[in-house]
């Protein structure tokens, strides 16, 4: 599904060459539900970026259904992040001016799809995430939880085979937490959607089938996860 | 914001439009009227002006006609004396070609049949209105039911009432003294039927350049000069308030520019990392751009058209109740459906370009600095 070889990034910041990734090796199977753990400023975000083609590596490989992709255009990256990847991120990134629908649906409509179709789309999922009732509240009505679970039926609305979710449930409390990552699990399970998610918290390794830590930039571990959810 | 960006785009630009479309008003309403038509020796007479007149009038396109003699004389009121232009005028016929007779500060209008009777410039008169730019050489005091001596070029002397006293505003016309045709034959019999100027109005939207080439077809000894010829310092004064106006339409335009660029700018500084979230799910950078770009459109024309609405229902019918006063006189802000499209037009060019650069340059960025805010 997802693999790169030798993946670096070094940032330039004026004189100092900070290294983010080295030689990081990966090989990502379809269905998989991928952990990326690691402390603070260890290269998770950054991996995950250059995984969901959201950034350029420095050098290295991305091959995304056998194809290096790492070279492409921006705007062939667009097309792949539109039609075929999936993003949650941290502080959920909703559009402020539209409703909960219509952030879920405004992806698909970059397709160019029949609108009822995905409208239709569009209250499943968010009827799937428990947020029938209030979806046609705008982001500042909902709580954190609910807005994070709005950007993950946001994410799934165009049907990709990946999600990349950077620290889902970072802002969130336990409760809310907790549901959101149940939503992804149960994404997971049901569509066969991959998963990579990124997380400081242990607890979440449960939900994973797999945990890669990353340390300095570097991959140093990589072992299969005790499933408890 | 945008409201009042329009608003001060086309405000001064109206004023000033009224300004000189009140300067060439009167122009035209009391003292050269759309066309004269002369004698082309230089100072010459046309006979049977009656009767020209009468042919000048039947011509398509034509409202009325009137003609008129001029001769010189000096003007006395006692101790105070000056020299005039005397326009001896056909009452019925001036008064279709002229509005002159509406603006009376004293007395009344001439009539047919007056006699011995005069009506008087406010510039001549004086009238005791020592605020009057040429005061210092009027009569000072002459009013209504006076009698003034006037001594004219060919030696004539004669004692005339003082029917009424106008006041245009516009010094070239209140520099005037006229009195009846019948009286200016007394006076100089030998210019009966005859006239120094046959002045023309013409009905609204008839071309002046059709009727100025028919009128100089009918007699060969006659010659036309149109209100834009005749003009002389009103023409420079009008030409200067258009230059003045082009000015301050291209400062206008420039600070709606900046102001338009400035509020865009700011949202979309405002909303980087929303647009970096927007390239991170896929959506194109043609499509946050194109989005922007529309954004910034519909706000300008929901400004213009606010701003046209404020203009037209608000400012204007206040401004014509509580008008500015000019030394022309009142002025009125100039509605122009034409103008205000096309500066609209040009405000919505402008939010264009306003939103193009700061949502280009936004999209040129790396999507992980966008979504960092950097």
């Amino acid at each position: 599904m997802l693999k790169v070889e030798k993946l670096q990034k070094i940032y330039n910041m004026g004189n100092i060459i900070v290294p983010a990734l080295s030689d990081v090796f990966l090989d990502v199977k379809p269905g998989e539900m991928i952990c990326i753990m690691g402390k603070s400023g260890s290269g998770k975000s950054t991996l995950l970026h250059m995984l969901g083609l959201i950034d350029t590596p420095t050098s290295g490989t991305v091959y995304f259904k056998n194809k290096d992709v790492s070279k492409l255009s921006e705007a062939k990256r667009s097309k792949i992040r539109l039609a075929q990847m999936g993003f949650v991120f941290q502080e959920y990134a909703l559009l402020p001016e539209l409703t909960a629908l219509e952030n879920v649906y405004l992806p698909a409509s970059m397709l160019g799809k029949w609108s009822k179709e995905y409208e239709e789309r569009a209250v499943t999922l968010l009827d799937s995430v428990g947020l029938l009732e209030r979806m046609n509240h705008r982001p500042y009505q909902l709580s954190g939880g609910q807005q994070q679970r709005v950007s993950i039926a946001r994410a799934m609305v165009n049907r990709p085979e990946i999600i990349f979710a950077d620290e889902p449930t970072a802002n969130l409390d336990s409760k809310s937490g907790l549901l959101v990552m149940q939503s992804l699990r149960w994404l997971n399970k049901q569509f066969g959607t991959t998963i990579i998610f990124v997380s400081h918290d242990e607890d979440d390794k449960k939900y994973a089938d797999r945990v890669v830590y990353l340390k300095d930039g570097k991959l140093s571990e990589s072992k299969k996860a005790v499933h408890s959810a | 914001m945008l409201m009042l960006v329009f608003l001060n785009l086309i405000f001064t630009p109206s004023l000033l439009e009224g300004v000189i479309s009140t300067a060439n008003s009167k122009l035209r309403d009391t003292l050269t009227s759309d066309i004269t038509v002369e004698s082309s020796e230089p100072g010459g007479l046309m006979s049977d002006a009656i009767q020209l007149s009468s042919q000048i009038s039947k011509i398509d396109g034509v409202s009325s006609s009137t003609p008129s003699r001029t001769i010189s004389a000096q003007i006395e009121l006692g101790s105070e004396r000056g020299t005039v232009e005397v326009t001896g005028i056909e009452t019925n016929s001036f008064s279709d070609v002229y509005t002159l007779p509406k603006f009376m500060l004293e007395g009344s209008f001439l009539k047919p049949g007056d006699r011995n009777q005069i009506v008087l410039g406010a510039q001549i008169a004086g009238a005791d209105k020592a605020k009057l730019e040429l005061y210092a050489d009027s009569l000072k005091n002459a009013h209504a039911g006076d009698t003034v001596t006037l001594k004219f070029a060919n030696g004539n002397k004669k004692n005339y009432t003082v029917k009424g006293i106008f006041q245009t505003d516009f010094i070239q016309t209140d520099l005037k003294t006229l009195i009846t045709s019948d009286e200016y034959s007394e006076v100089l019999p030998t210019t009966t039927n005859k006239a120094s100027a046959i002045n023309v109005k013409l009905k609204p939207g008839a071309s002046q350049e059709i009727v100025n080439n028919q009128i100089k077809q009918i007699n060969s000894n006659i010659t036309t000069r149109t209100w834009q010829e005749r003009a002389g310092f009103v023409k420079s004064y009008t030409s200067s308030l258009e230059l003045v106006n082009k000015i301050l339409r291209a400062v206008a335009l420039f600070v709606a520019f900046l102001t338009i660029f400035i509020i865009t700018y700011v949202d979309i500084v405002n909303k980087k990392r929303q647009i970096g979230i927007s390239r991170a799910i896929g959506i194109s950078t043609t499509t946050i751009v194109m989005s922007y770009i529309i954004r910034a459109v519909f706000y300008t024309i929901l400004g213009v058209v606010i701003g046209t609405l404020v203009f037209v229902l608000v400012i204007v019918p206040i401004e014509a109740r509580f008008p500015f006063s000019f030394p022309l006189g009142d002025v009125l802000l100039s509605v122009n459906p034409a103008f205000i499209f096309r500066n609209a037009q040009i405000l919505v060019l402008v939010s264009i370009v306003s939103a193009l650069l700061p949502a280009f340059q936004a999209v040129r960025s790396r999507i992980v600095d966008a979504i960092w805010g950097q």
